[in-house]
């Protein structure tokens, strides 16, 4: 006798329609429908089932391959496809070169022994004001930061617990009103309730 | 000499496409349009709907194929596409207050149904109207997540293991899931399953 249940070959009948069992699977289900009328009727009804679904399928539109292809927009991909930064790539060097021969000529006018190196330099004291520029910026804020805690840390108690209390509700506040008005993703549940209802009417 | 070219895979399609071929992506479409435009009809009920929508996700498609992973089979990121924007159909219409219910032209038939069967003639097309009628209802009777399945398998005509990937469940499950939603169907579609 078969060590498996009826309904486990029955689950087979369909994956061993489109060849979706393993061969010891397949060669295990052939054995049982030699021995069983039950499950060979099942396999007819099955068969028979799967026909009358074919059956009612539909015809695609004669013309979707065209109408697909006509409207092919132009693709966010196809901007960073490497052939695309091609002309990107001819216009960074034309404005380079540009940059470069007048960057190169007012250099000489300052060093006119050594026009390129005067033109390196120039770039050299660019980059480094613009480091010197950041670091200032940064140092400035963090003194800012510092100047806000102190003046916290040495006000009253009572100032800072209020302060803190302030703070937090308007955290609350805020997620209260994410909460309420913010974007909700519905679950799929909600359509099959709209469906069922639908289909009971 | 006769013997058959061995057709591209789909990932070399999609490679081919990336590569600049934008025609290539013509043969994606045209292995993809019945099955495609079948699901879409059965998950919104709706032929012209159906038709619009299998442009769409094609386009979407197109649009995002930089995003394909080709270590997963292309159908099944089509068909999540696909779902995706059928579900997103189905919220917009309830949202509009529209009934989920196929917009019917006088003969009571969805508009613009054409069957592929060859059936013709008054009697058949009686007939196939019934079929269809029935078929539709035996679907719609099915719980939400049997006829999810019901539709990827007959009408999609995926693999168990490609309905397994795209709805994540184990293969064991789909199987059984599968099992039990045929056999409603079988019992609702009793009439048409004899002789």
């Amino acid at each position: 006798m078969d060590a498996l249940e009826h309904d486990t070959y029955r689950e087979w009948l369909d994956p061993s329609r489109t060849g979706e069992l393993s061969a010891a699977e397949e060669a295990q289900l052939s054995r049982h429908l030699s021995q069983c009328a039950s499950c060979r009727e099942e396999l007819e009804v099955t068969t028979r089932l799967n026909a009358l679904l074919v059956s009612d399928r539909i015809e695609p539109r004669a013309d979707l391959v065209d109408m697909v292809m006509a409207r092919l927009p132009e693709a966010g991909w196809q901007a960073r496809h490497p052939r695309s930064w091609l002309p990107a790539l001819a216009a960074l060097t034309v404005i380079g070169s540009g940059a470069a021969a007048l960057l190169g000529g007012g250099a000489a006018e300052i060093e006119p022994h050594a026009p390129f190196l005067g033109a390196l330099a120039a770039l050299f004291e660019l980059f480094k004001g613009a480091l010197l520029a950041g670091a200032g910026l940064l140092r400035a804020s963090w003194h800012g930061v510092g100047l806000a805690v102190g003046n916290l840390l040495t006000r009253s108690w009572l100032d800072s617990s209020l302060t803190v209390i302030g703070v937090l509700s308007l955290d609350l506040l805020l997620l209260a009103l994410y909460r309420r008005y913010g974007r909700q993703r519905r679950p799929a549940e909600s359509i099959e309730g709209r469906w069922r209802a639908d289909r009971d009417r | 000499m006769s013997s058959a070219e061995p057709q591209p895979s789909d990932q070399e399609l999609v490679a081919a496409v990336l590569a600049g071929d934008q025609e290539v992506f013509a043969e994606l479409v045209r292995r993809y349009q019945g099955r495609l435009t079948n699901y879409l009809f059965r998950m919104l009920r709706n032929t012209d709907e159906a038709h619009d929508m299998a442009q769409e996700v094609f386009i979407k498609v197109y649009q995002a194929l930089d995003r394909y992973d080709p270590s997963y089979r292309f159908s099944t990121w089509l068909f999540r596409v696909a779902q995706n924007s059928a579900i997103d159909q189905l919220r917009r219409r309830r949202h509009r207050e529209l009934p989920i219910e196929p917009r019917e032209g006088e003969d009571g038939e969805p508009r613009g149904r054409e069957l592929a069967s060859s059936d013709r003639g008054p009697y058949a097309h009686l007939r196939n109207r019934e079929r269809g009628q029935a078929i539709q209802q035996a679907i719609d009777g099915l719980p939400w997540e049997y006829r999810e399945l019901i539709v990827m398998r007959h009408f999609g005509e995926l693999s168990y293991d490609e309905i397994a990937r795209s709805k994540e469940m184990p293969l064991g499950t789909v199987k059984n899931k599968l099992f039990r939603a045929r056999q409603m169907l079988k019992e609702s579609l009793a009439d048409f399953l004899t002789d």
